[in-house]
């Protein structure tokens, strides 16, 4: 019987047909299938904590932890999946913290890549809410670091899952580590660790349509001007300013009793004349947590001419309401302050420090303002130091709630010491830091805590020395206060810029009367200045990265000279305003200056389109929606500036917890990192073009 | 075997163009299928997450315990779980910037006046002008023609109201410095 003929099944044409379907349906598998799980790969290694060492504990972690406490740490069958979870438990704490840490070397640390972000994920169970999401990071250059607490993780007797995004890797960064630390009483049990590429939204078309906004930003000049001197400018919780003259350094005006104050809408253009009590003219001034206005001293007199007596410091203090618009009086401080400093620590507290007293000596008596009480406390309530602190010295909060002194101030002779220190408010004690270059020529200098705020570096520029008519000089200073022993160490060169004529400066020429301000894309903008006290406006600007420690030179600088009695701080709008110019020649410049940064340039900005609550809690997590993909977010405190001084200013991280445009941002445990108040949140995307801010109150 | 497919075949066959295409729709609908379900099942675990650097559970020891500080030796993970606060977190502190072997200054004497301060403190000598004026206390190094600086600045001439003339402004000695004949 022969063979029966083959019959194919399909015709030739559906045969191709079929074909092509399949290859399609492989492409889809791989499409869908496969690249979604290659950007999802998990990079810890033994995230199950299920191969264990020679020693019995999970290969690529190790125990870690500081402090004085009882604790236990191993592992639990109590496991989320497989055999095994990590399991912390402290009886008895005075300080410090337990974790479990993925070791740091190189084939155990997950490996990164700079400007990437990633999303850490853990499963656990907790019987306090003392847990935290802890980072390090591989520094090619210095090492492994800490790098910040990310989140909380809330009490559960049940499983739960936290996830968190890292911020954009630092530069310099190969490898991270991380872990959650226990820092209270409590047993914690984590499992099911996971880190993967959060894929971070690649930058939106720049959209830049001017190129020289772009990369060096632009001013406008407004085309009117202050109703005051606006020596003193605070940022308002509703979105406007506060301009504080006083007598403005017009001794006419105080020999009237001519006082000035008004409220500036920059929304409008608007002023509002305030009642002014007394010359508040060289006061202090901070947002209390309520978003009024505390200011301290002031003017209670010029200098005689034939100089006997010198300034004299008032001991007055007034809140200034921004519902009302109205000032109120409170209790007198102890002692007069011309100059003073004005600090506010984690609990809401103001410190006020030297300046000049009633009898125009230096004073040394700690003020100490008690939230609570709403009043300055009575001497046998302050602890004193009797230090000389100088004036406007620049007091910036630690995260552990001591001061750092940073050796900007203005006016006077050297301070003994380093010219940099630690004071410990608690115990009344102070610690020198070293390293400061040129201590004794940092009046008129500015110092300001590096974005983020959890990394507690503080930049110093700039300074000169107006008794001794020192030329300004361009030297930087950096210190990380998460050094056991931090030391200033030097910074690059300040940028150099032109003089009157447009004469450009040369050898080490920089600036005195310097301003810093934090922008919400974490970098920090430098502007205005003079070559010396009270004359010379060098115009120069820049942008300082804290990320590669590095200028970005050449932004466009303000039209108007800004030094003596100058100040620039940051809008919610994300531009950045500057007023002031008091030249030798008794002159006062009342035009007001907006830069807008190259990031208004560069394209749509993303906005914060819900926000579920205004009123947040330390270690809360805090829902927001956005319009488009963002990749970091922050809360920058707004300005309380005067002099190159506002010790406050500070932008602190939010890492976010992000599904699609909904994002949860984790808020700081940590008062000392963010002060309670009124704070600007600010979300920006890849291209770091930030939103317009939210208002938030936190604490 | 070869007698089913031939009659799946003439079947097919028969049918006509729309119907193998049918065919061929549910074939491919089934591949789908089995496809998924096959990574599904061979991807395992909670999640669409492949754990790539994982390895996988092999039987070890009792794992190491540690313990520390004050607890008693030989405390078992599986002891009552000790508690903390589990409403608001408390504060994370870390402790940096302790200073080892730095000398902490303690509190000064309570003194009986404030810390004198010398004349020119704000860089400006007031005895030229009105005190808003701020002539240098000291001029920058290398000027010498100090009224020629101060003209080039805005000032204008000045009263000498502090009964001295540290600077030598006032050449004609008229009581006004950098004036006409100065």
């Amino acid at each position: 019987m022969p063979p029966a003929e083959a019959v194919p099944m399909f015709s030739p044409e559906l045969r191709r047909g079929l074909g092509r379907l399949l290859a399609l349906v492989l492409l889809l598998t791989v499409g869908l299938v496969a690249t979604p799980a290659e950007a999802a790969t998990n990079l810890v290694r033994n995230p199950g904590l299920e191969t264990l060492g020679p020693n019995g504990f999970p290969t690529c972690w190790e125990r870690s932890g500081l402090g004085d406490h009882s604790y236990t740490f191993g592992l639990t069958a109590d496991a989320r999946s497989g055999r095994r979870a990590m399991r912390i438990a402290i009886t008895e704490l005075t300080s410090g913290d337990r974790k479990a840490m993925m070791a740091e070397n190189a084939q155990c640390a997950p490996r990164v890549t700079v400007g990437n972000q990633y999303d850490l994920s853990v499963w656990y169970k907790s019987t306090t809410a003392a847990n935290a999401i802890t980072l390090f990071r591989h520094d090619t250059r210095d090492g492994w670091q800490y790098w910040l607490d990310s989140a909380t993780l809330a009490a559960t007797s049940t499983w739960q899952r936290k996830v968190v995004r890292t911020p954009p890797i630092p530069a310099n960064t190969d490898q991270i580590t991380w872990g959650v630390s226990l820092y209270s009483t409590g047993t914690l049990i984590t499992d099911d660790y996971s880190m993967v590429d959060a894929n971070a939204p690649m930058p939106t078309p720049s959209g830049c349509t001017d190129a020289a906004g772009c990369t060096r930003g632009k001013w406008q000049v407004m085309p009117y001007e202050s109703t005051v001197r606006g020596i003193h400018a605070v940022m308002l919780h509703n979105g406007k300013v506060l301009l504080v003259a006083g007598s403005g350094n017009d001794p006419s005006a105080f020999e009237a009793g001519t006082f000035k104050t008004a409220v500036y809408d920059p929304a409008t253009g608007a002023f509002t004349d305030v009642a002014t009590p007394v010359d508040l003219f060289c006061a202090g001034h901070v947002q209390l947590r309520d978003g009024r206005v505390l200011v301290m001293g002031g003017n209670k007199d010029y200098p005689t001419a034939d100089g006997t007596v010198g300034y004299k410091g008032l001991k007055d203090s007034y809140i200034f309401d921004p519902a009302t618009n109205r000032y109120s009086r409170t209790n007198d401080m102890l002692a007069g302050h011309w100059y003073p400093s004005a600090t506010m620590l984690g609990n809401g507290d103001i410190l006020s420090l030297g300046g000049l007293g009633e009898d125009s000596t230096g004073t040394t008596t700690t003020d100490y303002f008690s939230s609570a009480q709403q009043r300055w406390l009575p001497m046998n309530e302050v602890k004193q130091t009797w230090a000389w602190w100088g004036l406007y010295p620049a007091m910036v909060l630690m995260q552990d709630g001591r001061l750092f002194y940073t050796g900007s101030h203005t006016f006077g002779v050297a301070l003994p010491g380093s010219g940099a220190s630690i004071y410990d408010v608690g115990k009344g004690t102070i610690t020198d830091v070293p390293g400061l270059q040129r201590k004794d020529e940092r009046d008129q200098s500015m110092s300001v805590l590096l974005p983020p705020a959890q990394a507690q570096r503080v930049l110093t520029v700039g300074g000169g020395n107006g008794d001794a008519g020192a030329t300004a000089h361009r030297l930087t200073d950096v210190i990380d206060l998460k050094a056991a022993s931090p030391r200033y160490v030097p910074g690059p060169p300040l940028p150099q810029g032109t003089l009157t004529g447009g004469v450009p400066q040369s050898g080490d020429q920089g600036k005195m009367y310097v301003s810093l301000v934090l922008l919400p894309d974490g970098t920090v903008f430098e502007t205005g200045g003079a070559l010396h006290n009270r004359a010379d406006p060098v115009f120069e600007a820049s942008i300082f990265d804290p990320q590669t420690n590095q200028f970005r030179q050449d932004m466009a600088t303000d039209p108007v000279p800004r030094t003596y009695h100058s100040s620039a701080f940051l809008l919610p709008d994300g531009r950045v305003m500057a007023v002031g110019d008091n030249p030798g020649n008794g002159s006062f410049d009342n035009r007001i200056s907006v830069y807008s940064p190259p990031y208004l340039f560069k394209g749509a900005r993303p906005a914060i389109q819900t926000l579920a609550r205004t009123n947040w809690a330390y270690g809360s997590t805090q829902r927001i929606t956005v319009d488009s993909a963002v990749t970091r977010a922050s809360l920058i405190r707004p300005a309380a500036v005067t002099h190159s001084s506002d010790p406050n200013q500070r932008f602190v991280e939010l890492p976010m917890t992000v599904s699609g445009n909904t994002i949860d941002l984790n808020v700081t445990t940590n008062p000392n990192l963010a002060p309670p108040g009124w704070y600007m949140l600010f979300v920006h995307n890849a291209n770091g073009v930030p939103s317009i801010a939210k208002w938030v109150k936190l604490g | 075997m070869s007698r089913w497919f031939r009659a799946v075949a003439g079947w097919v066959r028969a049918s006509g163009r729309r119907g193998q295409l049918a065919v061929a729709a549910g074939l491919v609908l089934l591949v789908l299928v089995v496809g998924v379900v096959g990574v599904l099942v061979a991807g395992g675990g909670d999640s669409d997450i492949l754990w790539g650097g994982g390895t996988s559970a092999t039987p070890a020891d009792e794992p190491a315990e540690e313990s520390g500080g004050e607890s008693e030796p030989g405390q078992r993970p599986d002891a009552p779980d000790p508690t903390g606060p589990v409403g608001a977190p408390p504060p994370y502190v870390q402790p940096f910037a302790q200073q080892p072997g730095a000398k902490p200054r303690g509190a000064g004497p309570s003194p009986t006046a404030g810390v004198e301060i010398a004349e020119g403190t704000d860089g400006c000598d007031h005895a030229y002008g009105d005190r808003d004026v701020c002539v240098p206390w000291k001029f920058p190094d290398g000027v010498t023609d100090r009224c020629g600086w101060l003209r080039e600045r805005g000032f204008e001439p000045l009263k000498i109201t502090g009964g001295r003339d540290r600077h030598g402004l006032d050449r004609n000695d008229d009581g006004t410095a950098c004036g006409a004949g100065d």
